[in-house]
């Protein structure tokens, strides 16, 4: 057990593990991927911001995975008596309209928050790296398709798209999830094709093609590798705008629906109370920003370190 | 029967007004066994007809014949294990992002080859590099090693033909010697064919035995390599060519270029 | 080493001890290892392989190294300017007017979206303060000693619609536009044509020699540099390890610069097998004698 060994030998074994890592020599796949995302994290932690925006990150994902351990009641639990009381030592969010505790709102909240950006991430990214990589590999026609579909999703403003297809689908966190994937894509596809037409026509990929690689293979191995990065970027940046949509259609009852403390949904029922019981609206309002923060600074620092130019 | 034949070879793009004669009607043979050299200045046409060789391009008119069978503009997979190509920068020519041994795997899982490993281990030996560079990635690697690397890469499907596209212009001097060195020992110990394409006359003396001179996309002259510093009569622009890499005198200089960018 | 002095006696750039060192995540990088060398009026070749420090030399002359890089010289002066100790402002004097820099390629080195008469006319307005007729009228001057046969046409072009010979020559026209002293040319001619290469370098020549101007030639190529310049110093591993006349230089004593020629191809010299050369970590050492 780690516990039992002494210092000398903890040091060793984080000695070893460093030598592993900046071996001049690399043995084996692993080894080679390991040390790279060594470096890239070397030179992802010189930047403050960065780290900051990490830091966030991790902070609300911690939350959201420890949620019940950190506030024990439920937060959809009411106390009548006590609705609508501002911030004190028990409840440092205050009490909402319906005497639910608002901190315990905002901490099982940030699970729905993350469930949202992760899931819209998942969909949105491959589906624009695919869409974006095919049409700027095979060009003609099958480009001009998926791109005047890309611009038809492009022309309309985020959270309007979102409010039509939840308006066709239904109200739920499902549908609402869906809907901002759908507004999610088109810019990473753009993005994709984008770098697409760059790389086509480098040297290392009409090497693979004088190998006889089939297009999709090209597409899929030697490609959308080198677009992953920029897509990566894109997407973190853009999460900031996924929260800020999902929270809009949460603000209009079309998003998680009551009592789920989504913190759109919490956003607006606040709203009426704003000026007497400020508490019950800024609170995730502010929740919202910092989580919106965290992504836009975690992004900038990403695209700093993953800037494929650099090697 | 030669063992290539170009005859006719055209490559042209666009149309109208802006139609370029990238490759003009250009033909010439290289038997079995040669190192065969091409030379120009860039726009001359060379890259592209050695692309359009290799089936990295299909809009050429012509014929292109390889030990007896006529090309179609669309190749079959065995055809890449007969030609292979070494590009001119190394610094391009590798993925950036996929070690050496992903890189030498590729054409192996493509045409579903055995014993992967002994094929990978086998071909880095050969370029003289060990098995330590295995899980390198190209940024951790010299410029020289790079191209050995993309050498390995040709070899690893054992073509026939290897077409080299001005490769070792972008490498240092002593490396280029290297580099050279090695493609001789290729050449003999794998009995290959080679087509060298360079603007380097000096490249070219050293490997070659025949040349072929092009000039906007137009064939010239075909010489044997030791006309070049002989006596016999050349191209005015060969022999511009062959003074320029010479070095520098201001006598000379005068008419250089002049050829070249007449459009000045 | 010994400081050859030029044919004048009168030295431009004097340079001594003169370090650069690049702080890297990998570890500190000695790019540039206590080199001391002189221009006058004349061209001085400075030949390397990549990672011999040349292109870096250039640059910290001008300060134009990386942020992570630290420059440090026992003397580091241009007629009578030290450049060590010299602030950004007077540093901005210096380049451009007095020490100019022509780079490998015209493609990058003009700005693409502004007609390169103007991109001239610009270089010539930063430093001298007339008006814009007048400026216009030396850039067709400059334009023509560059041999650009129709000044007025090629004025109005772009960076894309010239040849890259041109663009060379638009490149040269411009850095020499302001009338500077002394030119660093970091690989000028290596990203054009054979042919082509030689017209810019008589040009060049004609201007260096009209104006008496100093020219410090960056290349990698031995053959062009002897050919071409008066001196020549060999950098290895961020020292020199040659410095003699051009003129002498196939009988250089340095066994990196035998080697480096003995492994060149010979156009009319077909070896079967060229020698490699042999790399001596003695090099990496300063030299003993000078």
């Amino acid at each position: 057990m780690k516990g039992k060994k002494t210092a000398d030998e903890r040091s060793s074994y984080k000695d070893s593990w460093r030598a592993w890592l900046r071996a001049e020599i690399a043995y084996s796949p692993t080894q080679a991927r390991m040390q790279r995302l060594y470096f890239g994290w070397l030179r992802f932690i010189e930047n403050p911001m960065a780290v900051i925006g990490l830091a966030i990150i991790v902070f609300i994902c911690l939350v959201a995975l420890f949620a019940s351990l950190i506030v024990p009641g439920s937060p959809t639990a009411q106390e009548l008596e006590i609705r609508l009381t501002s911030p004190s030592a028990e409840h440092w969010f205050g009490m909402d309209e319906l005497g639910r505790d608002v901190y315990t709102r905002i901490v099982h909240g940030s699970r729905i928050t993350l469930l949202i950006v992760l899931l819209v991430a998942i969909i949105a990214a491959p589906v624009g790296l695919a869409v974006g990589t095919v049409a700027g590999y095979f060009g003609g026609w099958i480009d001009t398709i998926l791109m005047r579909t890309t611009d038809v999703f492009l022309s309309f403003p985020g959270l309007v798209l979102a409010l039509a297809f939840v308006a066709a689908l239904g109200p739920g966190i499902e549908n609402a999830i869906i809907a901002v994937s759908l507004t999610a894509w088109p810019p990473i596809a753009r993005l994709a094709r984008a770098e697409t037409l760059t790389i086509r026509n480098s040297d290392y990929i009409s090497a693979v093609r004088i190998q006889g690689a089939s297009n999709w293979r090209i597409i899929f191995k030697h490609i959308s590798p080198m677009c992953i990065p920029s897509v990566v970027v894109r997407i973190t940046l853009n999460m900031a705008g996924i929260i800020l949509t999902a929270a809009g259609l949460g603000f209009l009852g079309l998003g998680a629906q009551p009592p789920s403390p989504e913190w759109g949904a919490m956003l607006s029922s606040g709203r009426i109370y704003m000026f007497e019981s400020w508490w019950i609206a800024a609170m995730p309002g502010t929740a919202i920003l910092i989580a919106s923060l965290g992504f836009n600074l975690f992004g900038d620092g990403l695209r700093d370190v993953l800037d494929p130019r650099d090697e | 029967m030669a063992f290539v034949e170009f005859a006719n070879l055209s490559v042209v793009f666009g149309s109208g007004d802006a139609l370029i004669r990238a490759v003009d009607n250009v033909s010439f043979t290289v038997e079995e066994g040669e190192i065969f050299g091409l030379v120009g200045e860039s726009g001359c046409g060379k890259s592209t007809l050695l692309r359009a060789f290799c089936g990295l391009n299909d809009n050429w008119t012509g014929e292109i014949i390889i030990n007896g069978t006529h090309m179609k503009p669309r190749r079959e997979r065995e055809f890449y294990k007969q030609v292979q190509m070494v590009f001119q920068d190394p610094y391009a020519s590798l993925h950036p992002r996929h070690t050496v041994n992903t890189a030498l795997l590729e054409p192996i899982k493509i045409h579903r080859l055995d014993k992967p490993n002994e094929r990978i281990v086998n071909a880095l030996l050969v370029v003289g590099l060990g098995p330590n560079f295995r899980f390198r990635y190209p940024h951790q690697l010299s410029g020289g090693q790079r191209q050995r690397v993309a050498i390995a890469r040709a070899l690893i499907l054992e073509p026939k033909i290897i077409l080299l596209d001005e490769p070792t212009s972008a490498l240092d001097v002593s490396v280029q010697a290297e580099i050279l060195n090695l493609f001789r020992e290729l050449h003999q110990s794998q009995g290959l064919t080679y087509i060298l394409v360079s603007h380097d006359l000096s490249v070219i003396s050293h490997l070659c035995n025949r040349l072929a001179v092009m000039n906007n996309g137009k064939l010239l002259e075909q010489l044997d390599v030791k006309d070049l510093t002989g006596n016999t009569p050349k191209h005015a622009y060969t022999q511009e060519l062959f003074n320029a890499s010479v070095g520098y005198t201001e006598r000379l200089s005068e008419s250089a270029g002049r050829l070249k960018e007449g459009h000045d | 080493m010994a400081s050859d002095t030029d044919s004048t006696g009168n030295n431009l750039l004097n340079v001594e001890n003169l370090s650069v060192t690049f702080n890297t995540h990998h570890g500190t990088v000695e790019a540039v290892r206590d080199i001391s060398f002189t221009i006058g009026r004349e061209k001085v070749g400075i030949v390397g392989e990549s990672g011999s420090g040349k292109t870096v030399t250039g640059r910290s002359i001008l300060r134009l190294t990386p942020k992570m890089a630290s420059v440090t010289a026992r003397r580091l002066e241009f007629g009578g300017i030290d450049l060590c100790r010299a602030t950004e402002r007077q540093m901005r004097e210096v380049r451009g007017k007095q020490i100019s820099m022509i780079m490998q390629d015209p493609k990058f080195s003009l700005n693409p979206v502004r007609k390169v008469g103007k991109q001239i006319r610009e270089a010539f307005l930063i430093h001298r303060k007339v008006s814009k007729t007048e400026a216009r009228e030396r850039t067709m001057d400059m334009l023509n000693a560059v041999q650009i046969r129709d000044p007025k046409r090629v004025y109005n072009l772009y960076p894309h619609e010239v040849s890259g010979g041109m663009g060379q020559r638009i490149m040269i026209a411009m850095m020499l536009i302001p009338d500077p002293n002394l030119i660093i040319a970091d690989e000028p001619t290596s990203a054009l044509d054979v042919t082509v290469r030689m017209q810019v370098l008589r040009i060049l020549d004609d201007l260096v020699s009209e104006k008496g101007l100093g020219l410090m030639f960056i290349s990698h190529d031995l053959n062009l540099v002897a050919t071409f310049c008066d001196r020549v110093l060999i950098m290895y591993a961020g020292r020199i390890v040659e410095s003699c006349r051009a003129s002498e230089l196939h009988q250089a004593e340095h066994p990196y610069t035998r080697g480096l020629l003995d492994s060149l191809p010979k156009i009319n010299e077909r070896r079967e097998v060229l020698p490699i050369l042999k790399r001596d970590p003695a090099w990496l050492e300063p030299a003993t004698a000078s």
